[in-house]
């Protein structure tokens, strides 16, 4: 049995969502820009996409939704357009992010350092997220943005991006959200909290990866940096539109925002009787309160092993699951979360985490569950950590 | 990057037969007790090495004879990654009956060549050499605190994985290293949070740094090299035979020989003629090298292949 628990990462397409794909990739279709009859029938769908999206995160009328590459290119293309329009003409020059944003944000805010603008880094708190508070330490007239993700994809801490909204609105400071891990597991409502700026990837809402999009409030001056618009829905970013993706992205939008409520219940059952079975065993601990996680997530700190050795047993055992330090090419986490959370140091080569999806099924769980028990028992017989804490319990 | 560097596949799938063999089927895991050791008639030794904050940690359990000092049994518990698991393991068959004196000359080639697969394909992709060294480096740690000696404090250069300036300068020294990247491939030094690779990447003011620690190690060595050369400096073609047989036995002594008495064996120069554009060379095998299947294959191979990298491609080594 192979059980996929990695789905913060990446997601299956839905087989719903590559129907909805399936006429774009194998039959003709006609551009967006054409005048003939596929490119009309094309442009339908594209726009029964489009409203999908403003309909999934309940989109004011007065507001834009484009499509684009994904996360790393809505990042990239914000912090340019921030660095071209604000920065180089010297009217903002400082820039908020949190230390947990993904990479594309995290090298783009590098990228503006390095041009002389002051980067500040949002420490995340003992319990996962970034404190509204520690905003006001940081916040001033020349701030360009402050941009914090709603969720973590490692931890699944949910941020209260509501709370740090409101002070950036009050402050009149540009607000943007990356929602990629939210979608699909906590209900998103952009006049709620009213962020200027929401983008979002697909492939964590089993959408294919490499589509994306990005929302903006009618206020903010998005600057291209993807030249070659021929139409209005090519504005933001040049074309020729990804349109299979774009209809994908749409569809998975409308299941994944119809179907909220009670499959998220499902996963969170699942997800708590992961969590609960591997809680009791000792040296093993969930971190991130469980209130304040997203219900398809659950890292474990485990006392005594190594993350890529764990990982290695799991996959083993055909348990495909993820870890926070560890990556192939060598590469390791500058800070991995077990340091932001201030925990032991020994934990920071021990975390495995689990994140499910709405095709995880019991009979995995179960077999999650027994492969980790294995693993667990197997790895320590010969772990040098033994005789240490957790025997003491 | 390269086509090569580019199709390269850095993890997992990229393990070779026998190091994955090694992680999955791991034969010497697991606890001595001092029962165990007092069965055989021996004395135990437990030495740790490394810290699980730095990623890697290594309980080595040695059963050391009363009488002829040899480690009669030796097991391991680490921390780690799955690399480290199998060359902890081949590491602990290495130790096995070896005297500490034996132990201390384990070095990175001979460890290196018994987790390939074959004698021309290196066993670990660059990126993990690091648990090779740090393999290493416990066996000497566990070596020195056998004999009482208690090794200076060298400061430490990167503290998220612990790495001192000793290691990083001999690191260099062993193995040529060119840049920072390939300190951290064999270390890890410089892999988490990079703020010890060069001045100004860190908050705080450090003593040293792998840049600047790399620029003075290589200074050095320039320095070294230029005092001291016992082989000619000349293209092996042109030297005469006496010159031909001195760069052959130091290129033997250096790269070949430990690797042969890591198994029990050894070798001998008998002759080194000219044959025309070839340059032959008769060698005698020793110990348990004479009558090992291997002595007119792989380790044929390997020894011809050292000598023809380093020397010369016309070169023939002629078994007797």
């Amino acid at each position: 049995m192979q059980v996929y628990l990695d789905n913060n990462r990446l997601t299956q397409v839905d087989p719903q969502v590559l129907g909805a794909m399936e006429p774009f990739l194998k039959e003709p279709y006609g551009d967006l820009h054409a005048l003939h009859a596929r490119g009309a029938s094309s442009r339908k769908e594209f726009l029964k996409a489009l409203e999908k999206l403003y309909a999934g995160l309940h989109a004011p009328e007065e507001s834009d939704i484009f499509f684009s590459s994904g996360s790393a290119e809505n990042h990239s293309t914000l912090l340019m357009g921030i660095y071209s329009g604000l920065i180089l003409t010297g009217r903002k020059n400082n820039l908020i992010i949190s230390e947990r944003s993904d990479e594309a944000m995290m090298e783009g805010a590098g990228f503006l350092e390095s041009q002389g603008c002051k980067v500040h880094k949002l420490p995340v708190n003992k319990e996962g997220i970034v404190d509204p508070e520690s905003l006001y330490d940081y916040l001033t007239p020349h701030t360009a943005l402050v941009s914090v993700p709603m969720v973590d994809p490692e931890s699944g801490a949910i941020n209260p991006v509501e709370e740090i909204a409101e002070i950036c609105r009050r402050y009149e400071v540009p607000f943007h959200t990356d929602a990629t891990h939210a979608l699909g597991k906590i209900p998103i409502d952009v006049q709620a909290f009213d962020p200027d700026l929401l983008s979002f990837g697909g492939e964590a809402i089993h959408a294919p990866a490499g589509i994306g999009a990005v929302y903006l409030k009618d206020s903010f001056e998005w600057m291209p940096t993807i030249f070659g618009a021929r139409n209005p829905w090519e504005r933001y970013r040049g074309g020729p539109l990804n349109l299979a993706g774009a209809v994908g992205l749409g569809k998975a939008i409308e299941l994944a925002s119809d179907a909220l409520e009670f499959e998220m219940e499902d996963t969170r059952d699942l997800r708590d009787r992961l969590e609960e079975e591997l809680r009791t065993l000792p040296g093993v601990t969930p971190l991130v309160a469980w209130a304040l996680r997203v219900p398809n997530t659950v890292l474990f700190a485990v006392e005594g092993l190594e993350s890529e050795l764990m990982l290695y047993e799991l996959d083993r055992g055909g348990v495909e699951a993820y870890a926070c330090t560890v990556q192939p090419f060598g590469n390791w986490q500058r800070r991995p979360v077990t340091d932001a959370l201030g925990l032991d140091p020994r934990l920071k080569h021990s975390t495995v985490g689990f994140a499910l999806s709405r095709f995880t099924t019991e009979e995995e769980i179960d077999h999650t569950i027994k492969t980790f028990k294995e693993m667990l028992e197997y790895l320590r017989s010969f772990s040098t950590f033994k005789e240490l804490s957790y025997e003491q319990k | 990057m390269s086509k090569s560097e580019t199709l390269r596949n850095p993890f997992w799938e990229d393990f070779r037969f026998k190091v994955q063999m090694l992680i999955e089927r791991p034969k010497n895991k697991g606890v001595l007790s001092e029962e165990e050791a007092q069965q055989l008639q021996a004395d135990l030794a437990v030495h740790d090495y490394g810290r699980p904050e730095e990623g890697m940690q290594l309980r080595w359990y040695w059963a050391i004879d009363r009488e002829n000092g040899r480690v009669v049994a030796c097991r391991y518990t680490l921390f780690g990654p799955p690399v480290l698991l199998a060359i902890a393991d081949m590491a602990a068959l290495l130790v096995r009956n070896k005297t500490l004196e034996e132990i201390e000359k384990i070095n990175y080639k001979s460890l290196e060549y018994f987790l390939r697969d074959n004698p021309v394909d290196p066993a670990l992709p660059p990126e993990r050499r690091f648990a090779l060294t740090f393999v290493l480096r416990s066996l000497a740690s566990a070596v020195a605190a056998q004999r009482g000696e208690r090794p200076e404090a060298s400061p430490l250069v990167c503290e998220c994985a612990g790495i001192d300036k000793a290691t990083v300068e001999a690191v260099i020294r062993d193995f040529d290293l060119q840049s920072v990247e390939e300190i951290t491939d064999y270390t890890r030094a410089g892999a988490f949070c990079k703020e010890c690779i060069a001045p100004g990447l860190s908050p705080k003011p450090r003593e040293y740094t792998l840049s600047d620690l790399l620029k003075a190690t290589r200074q050095e060595m320039e320095e070294e090299r230029s005092t001291q050369s016992s082989v000619p400096e000349k293209p092996f073609k042109e030297m005469s035979l006496d010159e031909k047989r001195a760069a052959i036995t130091a290129v033997i002594d250096r790269y070949i020989r430990d690797m042969l008495v890591m198994d029990g064996g050894d070798m001998e120069i008998l002759d080194v003629k000219e044959n025309g554009e070839h340059t032959d060379l008769y060698i005698r095998y020793l110990g348990a090298c004479s009558g090992c299947a291997s002595a007119s294959t792989g380790t044929l191979f390997a020894i011809e292949g050292i000598l023809k990298q380093k020397l010369d491609p016309n070169l023939r080594v002629l078994p007797l």
